[in-house]
């Protein structure tokens, strides 16, 4: 659901000085399930339940025809679109005035209840406005009536809420916040997917030009414990390019979880040798802590991971090992002897 | 006797299937296994009326792999000595008296069994381990020379006599790791071998066993 505050005086002055311009200009933002406010009747700003978040629950109760409007003490101005062929009901919190004025016959008022009224827009009706005012005057509205085509969104229930100066002046700054923050947003997500997309095309490019220069795959099966009962299985490496894959899987038997610190591979001289670990995502697998692992294998779970070494150190450093360490060193597993 | 032993082969074997689903080896493993035992042996001595019982003490020496986180296959090289047993009712006669059996003395004699066997081991846990084995194979039986308690005849007919058998083991126990690579336990056996022209050896046995295990690499 979408709600709309009209704000009062202070409000709207407030929130002219601190936005100035987009308070000016433009119809407040509606910020994805949030209340909305409508604008002052002193105020220049037109209440609108505009979202540009395709997802929000703002729109999606706009797309229902649902909106909620916070109405400041002083009054408050809102804008409703309506379909030709509905009805529109406006919820007042508390009994009418029981006739609201209307600014032109085309359009049919109603009470309906003594706490609501409906509005129906007659034959050759286009826009309106209607005010109305709750016995006690503790809402007051000026409604301006339109009537959009069908393939616009449209109200068929407004609620009307009464507020605070504070609420209202509130939900308008977090509406053009949202409002402003929304295209900045938005296009972060498509720098991120275009950044995905890059690297992405940049691996394979370079997994493709590794393979054409060299690959090859050599079996290790190779398996070590430790006194937990993880248990670290290396079935083969694989050689692309200048690059080593160390594959690996971690089977955690044990009862506690086992906390990958760091995937090391280690030189027979005792050097270790520049690595990049991978761990295959995995229901089991979760992230730990920051810094302090590279994620936690829970009792039962077998994951499955890489290490990628450079051709050229791991060459170098003849048979080697695998370490998959443990946040506590003691429970680190060694697989040794390994070979290209 | 032999009932006996074959039931109690019978019910080791049932828990083995019944339990295989929810049992969790240790894949690839391999398993060095070295255990003292110790117990009581019974056969039956032909020409005497009975079966007698006697002390059993030996070593087992076994090498298992896992082929699975479920099964493990093995193989075990045991041996063992018995005490000397007493036979009554021996219908042996000595120089033409009555057969001394009905003297009241006593036949005794001594086994000693060796036998190789192979089989599965299913493994019912990771940190303790409660394991299952059946194995079967073949043995070399030696009974030592009888000599009659009291008169300390030694009868011709019962000379030392050396024997191939059919061998089957049945074994459950408990298994504790207690580091990576050491692993203790403590089992309950029955040996049971045979061949046509010897009569049923059994022995059921108590025994601990201290084994070391760790990956190998094949190649």
């Amino acid at each position: 659901m979408c709600t709309i505050l009209v704000g009062g005086k202070r409000a709207a002055l407030l929130l002219a000085g601190a936005l100035a311009s987009a308070c000016a200009k433009a119809p407040i933002v509606a910020p994805p399930a949030a209340r909305t406010s409508a604008s002052a009747p002193s105020a220049s700003v037109a209440a609108s339940t505009t979202t540009t978040s395709a997802a929000s629950p703002a729109e999606a109760a706009r797309r229902k025809g649902e909106a909620e409007f916070l109405i400041a003490p002083g009054g408050g101005v809102i804008d409703v679109p309506m379909h030709a062929t509905a009805i529109c009901v406006f919820s007042f919190p508390e009994k009418l005035v029981p006739k609201g004025v209307v600014s032109s016959p085309a359009f049919e008022v109603q009470t309906w209840g003594e706490e609501n009224v409906a509005v129906r827009a007659g034959e050759g009706a286009t826009t309106a406005t209607v005010a109305l005012t709750t016995l006690t005057g503790k809402v007051k509205i000026n409604a301006t009536l339109r009537v959009v085509p069908e393939s616009e969104p449209a109200y068929t229930l407004v609620r009307l809420v009464p507020a605070s100066e504070e609420e209202a002046f509130q939900a308008r700054v977090t509406a053009e916040v949202e409002k402003k923050l929304a295209p900045v947003r938005a296009q972060l997500a498509e720098l991120a997917r275009g950044q995905e997309a890059r690297a992405r095309a940049l691996a394979e490019q370079a997994i493709t030009a590794g393979a054409m220069q060299r690959s090859d795959v050599s079996g290790q099966r190779a398996r070590e414990r430790n006194k937990t009962h993880a248990i670290v299985y290396v079935p083969k490496t694989m050689l692309l390019g200048d690059t080593v894959y160390v594959l690996f899987e971690l089977e955690n038997r044990g009862k506690a979880p086992f906390r990958v610190a760091a995937v090391r591979v280690r030189g027979r001289r005792g050097g270790y040798v520049p690595a990049v670990p991978y761990l295959t995502p995995h229901p089991k697998l979760t992230a730990a802590p920051k810094g302090q692992a590279l994620g936690v294998v829970a009792p039962g779970a077998k994951v499955r991971g890489a290490v990628a070494v450079p051709f050229g150190e791991l060459s170098r450093a003849g048979a080697f090992s695998l370490q998959v360490a443990e946040v506590d060193p003691r429970q680190s597993i060694t697989v040794e002897e390994l070979s290209l | 006797m032999t009932r006996i032993f074959s039931l109690a082969l019978a019910a080791l074997a049932v828990q083995g299937v019944a339990l295989v689903g929810s049992a969790r080896a240790d894949e690839a493993e391999l398993q060095w296994s070295v255990r003292p035992l110790g117990g009581v042996a019974t056969w039956h001595e032909e020409t005497t009326s009975g079966l007698a019982l006697a002390g059993a003490a030996g070593t087992s020496l076994g090498v298992s792999y896992g082929v699975s986180h479920t099964l493990d296959v093995g193989a075990e090289v045991l041996g063992l000595a018995t005490s000397k047993a007493a036979f009554e009712g021996s219908t042996i006669v000595y120089d033409g008296s009555l057969p001394l059996g009905e003297l009241g003395d006593r036949l005794q004699r001594q086994t000693v069994s060796t036998a190789m066997v192979v089989g599965p081991t299913w493994r019912y846990g990771v940190d303790w381990v409660p394991v299952v084995t059946l194995a079967a194979g073949g043995g070399y039986r030696v009974r030592t020379e009888g000599e009659f308690e009291m008169t300390k005849v030694r009868p011709i007919e019962k000379r030392v006599e050396k024997s191939y058998d059919l061998a089957l083991l049945g074994r459950v126990g408990m298994e504790r790791r207690v580091t990576r690579r050491l692993t203790v336990g403590g089992y309950v056996a029955l040996l049971s071998t045979w061949y046509p022209s010897q009569p049923l050896f059994g022995s059921a046995s108590l025994s601990l066993g201290v084994s070391y295990v760790h990956y190998p690499r094949w190649w």
